[in-house]
């Protein structure tokens, strides 16, 4: 039984065929022996170079990539152990994403890119997730936007709408892949801040990949990876 | 993932990508639309033409002939009661129907009254018995003369339709097809050999000794078995109830000349009835005539005309050939010659020698009904009328024997076995049999190539299918990581697709049935001008049912799947991790 909400225990990932593989023929390290833990409620920034590992590692975590070494622990849960259906009620309960590039539906309304987790919930009552929708828009400030389409929005709404969708579930964690790499200052600074809003006021684990020092600042752990080792855990390892 | 979220998202997926799935679905119509075609034009001819000629359980048997050496002649191995016996207990066998062709000449004249002058022609006629038709009668009346009982208020006779009275403000109609039935004639006789096979001679009337059992119904008088009644009208047309007695008898009555019997009115031959005297002085009632028993004589009995079938075959030759060369009216349909009276002259021939006078026999019919299964020249009647004057006239051994036998059997797939064991009795298929199964046999083979080809234009539309969902798989598979990433299984994304092909094939068998519908109303459009000088013709060549539907819409949404099948899973293993962060 682990007590940590997340737990990776020697976790390596291989991407096969590169010539410039460190061990004969295996292939290019993304992850190499990374061990790590994150409790509840912890901020963590995970900072590192392009290619050092940090996208890979939030898609391991979030059960998007199954093809690893080690172990990975979600709320005490050996996602390996999981099967597809599993794994899936997990994306669509314990964790949200949010992407760099909003990853929206065109062709859907902000409130139904919102209410898009529910669809694939093993509930039925739509006037739940209604409600939710209406809150997690409301909690991101985009109300009054709820039947646009996401191509009328600026770049910080289209954020907002994924962050709304992404909490849309209540789920206990959020993996961020460069959730501001798209957005200017300002309101990358309105995304960070709704941010930290959820980590203080819900409790929500963030977890964050980025390269933006204020964001890493922002966080209560920062955590930098290089070529897929782990050189810095904040101090918690 | 509940039901609901599913359908909205296959809807969804089908509306975003309308004008592929617009291309997609015209294979799936052109498919369905001709398999559903062919198989209601199959189900079509075979119902309204095949099963009316040569109905599917049923199959026609005929003595086998045997070639006499040296004479060049073929002369038939018998069919008596026995062998219908030994039909009955064969394998699958429901009912056994024998038939049988008058042994004697005669010739007909009659019809003045649709024709505008009698006809007169060598009379050729057979018995069938009356319940193998009775159905098919009772469907063909209805067809043109609409429903038999008609409560419909009326003032006059016309109103009525064919046959129909008004009396008291509503019209009373016959039922035709109900009267093809055995109404009792009178068989005169001499000695035993003038009655059919269980009669005797008993006071010159071929009857039922007492000495067999005699049946339900009926009564010992005088050493014959009659037919018990209450009243005049559990009688026998021509037959008065004696209450008294609480039996049957037919009325007895004289004609004023024995020349009258060649008359055309039947009413100068309703005689006048001399017994029983409750009834004496009075003509024979309405609608029967005095029947002598032979031309010499003028005693005879009151007996209503003998029911007539004809075929609708020998109609269409009277209107393409015979009206055009006789310069004779046109018949307008099957329907203006129900009720219309002939007599036969049983012994006279214009082939062959006329018979001595005593065996010359008048007796009046009526046609009652049309029928493929009557003979194509000649006229049908119930087959004890022709068991009876085959006796009369040929004596009790040339009735006992059956020209055919018509076996009904249980499934359609007894029959090729019913064959085989007909063949150890001596019996063969009827040349009408013959052709019945060679004729369904062209129409299966013909349908099993039309559905092929119909199967292998679904089967190019499938591929065309599996085509379009490969490139809307590859231009959804930012949207399907999207479903991954919020939680949708390998299964919610198959089923996807899946269910947008299944609509898509919904949609397609759908419209092709509904297109096979509209074309089947233009074939049958022009089929009318070429078949409407045809009596009888069928009115629809279609035959549209359920099953047809369910088919041809089945088959739709089947090969619809099967062209989605790998695009699907294709769908299914898109890789979400990949496509994500290639954003």
């Amino acid at each position: 039984m682990n007590k940590s909400l997340v737990h990776i225990a020697d976790l390596s990932k291989i991407y096969p065929g590169a010539i410039e593989s460190p061990e004969a023929g295996r292939g290019t390290y993304a992850i190499q022996d990374l061990n790590l833990q994150i409790e509840a409620g912890e901020f963590v920034a995970i900072v590192g170079r392009s290619g050092s590992g940090k996208t890979t590692l939030l898609n391991i975590l979030g059960g998007l990539d199954r093809d690893y070494e080690g172990q990975v622990f979600i709320a005490d849960q050996n996602l390996a152990k999981m099967d597809d259906v599993e794994l899936s009620k997990m994306r669509n309960q314990t964790i949200g994403f949010v992407f760099q590039a909003f990853h929206l539906l065109p062709q859907l309304t902000v409130f139904e890119n919102v209410l898009l987790p529910s669809r694939f919930s093993d509930y039925s009552d739509t006037e739940i997730f209604q409600q939710r929708a209406q809150i997690a828009l409301a909690r991101t400030g985009l109300l009054h936007r709820a039947s646009s389409l996401p191509t009328s929005l600026s770049a910080g709404e289209r954020q907002r709408v994924a962050i709304a969708r992404a909490i849309l579930n209540r789920p206990p964690i959020l993996l961020c892949d460069e959730p501001t790499g798209n957005l200017d200052a300002e309101t990358g600074q309105l995304v960070l801040d709704l941010f930290m809003e959820l980590c203080e006021n819900d409790g929500t684990t963030l977890i964050i990949a980025t390269h933006e020092q204020r964001v890493s600042k922002a966080a209560t752990r920062k955590v930098v990876l290089e070529a897929g080792r782990l050189v810095d855990d904040g101090g918690k390892a | 993932m509940i039901w609901q979220a599913r359908v909205d998202m296959i809807k969804g997926a089908i509306s975003k990508s309308r004008r592929h799935f617009a291309f997609s679905v015209v294979g799936l119509v052109v498919g369905a639309s001709t398999l559903a075609f062919f198989l209601a034009l199959s189900n079509g001819v075979q119902e309204r033409v095949l099963n009316r000629l040569y109905p599917v359980n049923q199959v026609e048997f005929q003595a086998e002939t045997v070639g006499l050496f040296g004479l060049g002649m073929e002369v038939p191995t018998k069919m008596d009661v026995a062998t219908l016996t030994a039909l009955e207990k064969l394998e699958g066998v429901t009912s056994v129907y024998p038939k049988q062709r008058a042994k004697f000449q005669a010739r007909l004249w009659g019809g003045a009254d649709v024709l505008g002058r009698d006809a007169r022609v060598e009379s050729f006629f057979d018995g069938i018995e009356p319940a193998l038709i009775a159905d098919e009668l009772r469907q063909a009346e209805a067809a043109v003369l609409g429903p038999e009982i008609l409560d419909l208020p009326c003032e006059q006779d016309s109103a009525c339709g064919i046959g129909g009275k008004c009396s008291d403000g509503f019209c009373t109609r016959p039922t035709w097809w109900n009267i093809f039935a055995d109404l009792g004639a009178t068989a005169w006789c001499d000695n035993d050999d003038n009655c059919p096979v269980g009669m005797s001679c008993l006071a010159g009337r071929c009857r039922v000794s007492c000495d067999e059992r005699c049946g339900d119904g009926q009564a010992c008088e005088a050493g014959a078995c009659v037919p018990i009644c209450r009243n005049d009208s559990e009688c026998n047309m021509g037959a008065v109830c004696l209450v008294s007695k609480g039996i049957c008898e037919q009325l007895q009555c004289r004609l004023d000349d024995a020349n009258d019997q060649l008359a055309n009115d039947i009413n100068r031959q309703r005689g006048t009835v001399v017994a029983p005297s409750l009834r004496a002085g009075q003509p024979c009632p309405e609608g029967t005539y005095c029947a002598a028993k032979n031309l010499a004589l003028v005693h005879g009995t009151c007996e209503a005309p003998i029911p007539a079938l004809i075929s609708p075959f020998l109609l269409e030759v009277y209107n393409s050939m015979v009206a055009t060369a006789l310069g004779l009216k046109r018949l307008g349909g099957l329907q203006v010659v129900l009720g219309v009276n002939f007599a036969i002259l049983f012994g006279e021939s214009y082939f062959v020698a006329d018979g001595p006078i005593t065996e010359r026999v008048v007796r009046r019919a009526k046609v009652v009904g049309f029928s493929p299964k009557a003979m194509e020249f000649g006229v049908t009647v119930p087959l004890p009328y022709v068991v009876r004057a085959n006796a009369a006239q040929r004596g009790r051994q040339a009735s006992a024997e059956y020209t055919s036998v018509v076996v009904e059997t249980r499934h359609n797939e007894d029959v090729p076995m019913l064959v085989q064991d007909a063949k150890v009795l001596g019996l063969t298929l009827a040349p009408k049999s013959e052709e019945g199964r060679k004729a369904a046999n062209v129409l299966l083979i013909l349908t099993i190539v039309f559905a092929v080809v119909s199967l292998v234009i679904l089967a190019i539309s499938a591929i065309n299918i599996a085509h379009t969902f490969m490139m809307l798989v590859t231009e959804r598979r930012m949207e399907i990581a999207i479903y991954r990433s919020v939680g949708a299984t390998l299964n919610d994304i198959r089923l996807l697709f899946l269910g947008e092909a299944a609509i898509l094939g919904l949609v397609g068998g759908s419209l092709g049935v509904l297109l096979a519908w509209v074309m089947g109303i233009v074939v049958n459009a022009m089929a009318a001008s070429v078949f409407a000088h045809i009596p009888g013709s069928p009115e629809s060549l279609f035959s549209f049912n359920l099953y047809i539907v369910l088919v041809a819409v089945a088959c739709a949404i089947i090969f619809a799947l099967a062209g989605a099948w790998l695009p699907a899973r294709s769908a299914a293993k898109t890789d979400p991790a990949m496509v994500l962060s290639q954003g």
